[in-house]
């Protein structure tokens, strides 16, 4: 049977078109990670009377983590990975540009005294300038880290401190992009900076016309 | 003597059957060229006219590309346990299913910020069809319940629109949220002059982003405050469906 030359025409262009999409979905040249909510509103202050606000730190990347100041053998595991993270990504292997990294530990106990922040800080690993402490009053600590952030304060024992590892990273307009829970993903610092590099890929190529092919990715494609 | 043998030939390889044989192949010329460069001329040419066509009805089809910061939450807005300084009434955002909500944290002694927020938002509800507008409502919750009285927010919001609202609650309640919907909000040193802002009294630090509550009652979109009216309209009308 010959085909209609018209039919070669539509036949040929679907055809292309389908591969393309194909091709865009299964070897996803453009990754990204979803935009899952707003991160809370904050202020709390640093050891050093330093205030850290969420607008002070729009226009970042921030991985937050949560700890009590007291915590030390449980928390090994978290603060490792978070100066992993740091280290990793600092030293290049995530593709910021210009746009920079922070990470921010939140104390889970209410007003610590500045001794017992700058201890804890001291302990973790943080350096006081990429990674800081941050501490706040009950309500304070109540909003951002249960409403805000959305984990649960107490564990069964009633104590202060959350009874899982939990990151969550958060992009530079303040919406969480990463939310990390459980020892099996939390304890992978291999993970989060993969993320944070398709989180800076994402910010610095999704400009223009990639803006358009950025936003088919949010919409299409399962996430990393 | 000459002679000439005559030979007689066959001068014809048909027989007188009335049926034509099969058509002999055409002999082959010089210069014959295969037909895949055709072919892919025609796959080349298929391709530009599907992507003219695109270009033409994609618009159409295509998902609505937002101006402001889509969000892929499967969770509802978080509730306002506010009073409605409008109505004196519990401001409820689930009595507002079905419908876009603008929601805005403000205060009426606020100096430049708000006020051109809230201008954009007047607009871009008022360049929607006017069947449209009825379905989306703007309402700013105040994070300066100290001096916006009911009166005070009232007349600050319907100097932009009859129909904005005006919310606020008590300095906890503001707190959360504010921290649950990602606004921080701080009151400067205060210089100890009453009256508002403009009148030397303090100002409130405040993030100033406008949030869209779909009418599924998610929050759904967030623009930063100087987004432009024509791009928050088109968001306006994709939220709306």
């Amino acid at each position: 049977m010959e085909v209609p030359r018209w039919l070669w025409f539509a036949g040929s262009g679907f055809a292309l078109l389908l591969v393309a999409a194909m091709a865009f979905a299964i070897f996803e040249p453009i990754q990204v990670l979803p935009r899952l909510r707003l991160a809370p509103g904050y202020a709390m202050a640093t050891a050093e009377g330093d205030v850290v606000t969420s607008e002070s730190v729009r226009g970042s990347v921030v991985l937050y983590s949560f700890a009590s100041t007291d915590c030390d053998a449980d928390c090994a595991a978290s603060f490792a990975t978070m100066a992993e993270v740091r280290d990793r990504v600092t030293a290049g292997e995530a593709e910021l540009g210009d746009v920079d990294f922070r990470l921010v530990t939140i104390a889970l106990d209410a007003d610590p005294t500045a001794a017992e922040l700058a201890a804890a800080s001291a302990a973790s690993g943080a350096d006081g300038t990429t990674w800081r402490w941050v501490a706040g009053d009950e309500a304070t600590v109540a909003n951002v880290v249960g409403a805000g952030f959305r984990l649960p304060l107490r564990g069964p024992d009633g104590g202060s401190g959350v009874d899982e590892t939990v990151f969550v990273l958060v992009d530079g307009l303040g919406v969480v992009r990463g939310d990390y829970r459980y020892r099996t993903l939390a304890d992978d610092a291999d993970k989060l900076v993969r993320h944070v590099d398709i989180l800076g890929r994402e910010i610095r190529y999704a400009n223009g016309a990639s803006a358009v092919a950025y936003e088919a990715a949010h919409l299409f494609l399962c996430y990393p | 003597m000459s002679s000439t043998a005559s030979t007689s030939t066959a001068t014809s390889s048909s027989t007188d059957t009335g049926l034509a044989g099969p058509a002999a192949d055409p002999p082959p010329t010089a210069g014959a060229t295969s037909p895949w460069p055709r072919r892919l001329l025609m796959a080349l040419a298929a391709l530009a006219l599907t992507a003219l066509v695109v270009q033409l009805v994609g618009p159409r089809l295509r998902p609505h590309l937002y101006a402001g910061t889509v969000l892929q939450s499967p969770t509802e807005a978080p509730s306002l346990d506010f009073l409605d300084l409008t109505s004196g009434e519990p401001l409820d955002l689930a009595a507002f299913d079905g419908e876009v909500v603008l929601l805005y944290f403000g205060y009426t002694s606020c100096p430049d910020i708000c006020p051109g927020t809230l201008a954009r938002a007047t607009l871009a509800r008022a360049s929607l069809p006017a069947a449209d507008q009825d379905g989306v409502t703007v309402v700013m919750v105040s994070v300066d319940p100290a001096r916006d009285s009911p009166a005070e927010a009232e007349r600050y919001v319907t100097s932009f629109d009859e129909s904005f609202l005006a919310a606020t609650g008590s300095p906890a309640d503001i707190d959360l949220a504010t921290t649950q919907y990602g606004v921080f909000h701080q009151r400067s040193a205060d210089t100890g002059a009453t009256g508002g802002a403009l009148d030397g009294g303090y100002t409130i630090d405040h993030t100033s982003s406008l949030m869209g509550i779909g009418p599924d009652g998610h929050l759904r979109v967030v623009w930063a405050p100087d987004v432009e009216v024509e791009l928050l309209t088109a968001d306006l009308a994709a939220l709306l469906g």
